[in-house]
């Protein structure tokens, strides 16, 4: 959670979060408020739409997706758009679609274990997937 | 008295405000009455001392007797402005019922004074308005004439002293407490006021006073604020046969926008907001209103935001003919330039602006925002929403995070409900508790003690996950107040 600040001259946009992202926790965190963008959109496809548009804006650092659920065409659009932007971009979906096929270049499956969060990686391109050790975190 | 001008230097002192430019007609700009940022074109960095190459002026100064109420009055007064701008290019309103006039460089113009002020109080009378009037070289003492209703018309600086010198120190205008020491002293003329010692009147009066009174005898010149009418761009465009499709309005509109790019350049001014009127053979006109993020003149911005709303429109009827009208006009300041200059990408295509105007013209204004936090211990008051994209917003937040950065013991969560949801209390609690007791002036007053806590494994969601609960302290009730990521 606490990266995507550092870099001085980038956005970070959050779209559809789950609830509202609080913002003395944020600070806390270290990300640069001023720079964080909140967006609702009212459908699933205007999420994505939005999502395209920031990845490919190049003043995004990051942009943050929580979805339901999408298709595949609409993955590799805001793969291409993330390229093109030079912007990192994380998709949120429930844990159902992990054996979906996906373009993205890293896919995580993070389970809440009953100390710790688990988070298996289902796809590294260049890597070797597999189950991660927090270390108790 | 030297009043010898080194150069011209009006422009450095552009207000922001958007209908107002202040020319300083003046040796001396004290820093404490104009703080006004330069403008873009003049890359200065305080405001310089100003000099002028008029070595005197000639002020009219008005006084509309009748005009008392303030929220009628400004509007009046602007309008008054315009009547008076035939005379001068120089008018200066001086609310809350007077107007001024720098006239030295009209009296040509009319031949003579006498001339000019006749012609001046005659626009007055034509508009059935009371006006008490009079010229004077310096501005507060023309000012004070007028208020006194002493018709008078100087022209020597020499002759001021003994001119002001009958007026009542009521015609200072100055607030009823320094009126009433005066009364005290036994001062009730200028002229008595004008024989006192000037470190004991600063003492007693203020220096603001002292310095009026310098101004007055001009003495010192006191920068003032230009009327400047407020301008809007409009233009009007005929389609020759009914349009139904957008993608030919859009076509249309790109040769308005031009236009309006070119009419604020111009005028180096930038809008924030633009309206555009589609009118059809029959029923109301369709208008598009948009706001854009950050104050601009670019073409390339106006005419994105333009069409992005122009491809959500559902045309109602075939489109005669359209109409822009642009807000009103903001200067371009260096601020407004530079501000996300220094925040977007280096390679980037768009700007920040661009896309909160992209993101907001097709998911509507409300659904794009940032958040600040607010120094509050109640946490649900501790953040709020913020809707425009400015440096000073920025700032703001940034300190703010500084300041929190390493105070708070107990960490916040990530989400926070709307709502704090019941809870049964089958909870393991992690850390806490951090009383919270806060708000009972404003009759939302909380008593909480709040822990960080987890589920047990058993609960049907969220299991295991890290959550903020608190315990109201009356009623011994849990809460979820937030969800740790």
């Amino acid at each position: 959670m606490g990266q995507g600040s550092a870099d001085d001259a980038s956005w970070l946009v959050w779209i559809a979060p789950p609830h509202e992202p609080y913002a003395p926790a944020l600070a806390q965190q270290g990300i640069e408020l001023g720079r964080l963008l909140v967006v609702r959109p009212a459908s699933a496809m205007e999420a994505l739409w939005a999502a395209e548009q920031a990845l490919g804006s190049g003043v995004c650092a990051a942009v943050l997706l929580w979805l339901k659920g999408t298709d595949d065409r609409w993955l590799r659009r805001l793969k291409l758009a993330a390229e093109a932007g030079g912007a990192l971009g994380v998709l949120f979906r429930p844990g159902r679609h992990r054996f979906e096929s996906s373009p993205a270049n890293l896919r995580v499956l993070m389970t809440q274990g009953e100390r710790a969060a688990h988070i298996d990686l289902l796809k590294v391109q260049g890597g070797r997937p597999g189950p991660v050790d927090l270390g108790g975190a | 008295m030297k009043l010898r001008a080194k150069s011209r230097t009006a422009d450095l002192f552009a207000a922001p405000e958007p209908a107002a430019r202040l020319e300083p007609p003046a040796a001396q700009c004290p820093a404490e009455q104009r703080p006004a940022p330069p403008r873009p074109v003049q890359t200065g960095g305080m405001p310089q001392i100003a000099g002028r190459t008029r070595t005197r002026q000639l002020w009219y100064a008005v006084v509309f007797p009748e005009l008392s109420d303030a929220a009628h009055s400004a509007v009046v007064l602007q309008r008054l402005c315009l009547h008076a701008q035939t005379f001068t290019s120089f008018v200066s309103s001086e609310p809350p019922n007077a107007l001024l006039l720098e006239i030295k460089g009209s009296l040509k113009l009319f031949g003579s004074l006498e001339r000019l002020h006749a012609g001046i109080d005659a626009c007055w009378r034509r508009l059935a308005l009371p006006a008490n009037s009079a010229t004077a070289p310096s501005v507060l003492a023309a000012l004070w004439l007028a208020r006194a209703g002493h018709p008078a018309q100087i022209e020597d600086l020499g002759t001021l002293p003994g001119q002001l010198a009958q007026l009542p120190i009521a015609c200072t205008a100055w607030d009823v407490e320094r009126l009433q020491t005066l009364r005290a002293m036994g001062v009730t003329r200028l002229g008595e006021l004008l024989r006192l010692p000037r470190a004991g009147l600063a003492r007693r009066l203020g220096v603001a006073a002292a310095q009026e009174l310098d101004i007055a005898l001009g003495r010192q010149f006191a920068p003032r604020r230009a009327f400047v009418p407020r301008e809007r761009f409009r233009a009007r465009w005929d389609a020759e046969t009914e349009i139904e499709n957008a993608a030919y309005l859009e076509k249309a509109l790109e040769p308005l926008i031009a236009r309006c790019a070119q009419f604020l350049r111009e005028r180096q001014a930038g809008v924030q907001a633009l309206r555009l009127k589609l009118r059809h053979r029959t029923g109301p006109a369709t208008q598009l209103h948009l706001g854009l993020a950050s104050i601009t003149g670019e073409r390339c911005r106006l005419l994105d935001v333009l069409i992005q709303k122009l491809g959500r429109l559902e045309l109602r009827a075939p489109v005669r003919s359209m109409e822009l009208i642009s807000g009103s006009l903001q200067p371009l300041s260096a601020v407004s330039l530079d501000v996300f200059a220094g925040l977007t990408g280096t390679g980037g295509r768009d700007t920040a602006p661009q896309l909160v105007e992209r993101l907001r013209a097709r998911l509507g204004e409300e659904a794009v925002y940032g958040v600040a936090s607010i120094a509050e211990h109640r946490p649900e008051a501790a953040w709020r929403r913020v809707h425009e994209l400015s440096l000073a917003a920025v700032r703001r937040v940034s300190e703010q995070r500084n300041d929190q950065g390493s105070g708070d013991g107990m960490p916040r969560p990530v989400w926070l409900l709307d709502a704090p949801l019941p809870l049964p209390d089958d909870l393991i609690l992690e850390q806490g508790p951090e009383r919270i007791e806060s708000g009972w002036w404003d009759g939302r007053g909380v008593a909480r003690d709040y822990y960080v806590a987890r589920q047990h494994s058993g609960a049907r969601q969220a299991a295991g996950a890290k959550l903020w609960v608190f315990q109201e302290r009356q009623s011994k009730r849990w809460y979820l107040h937030g969800m740790f990521a």
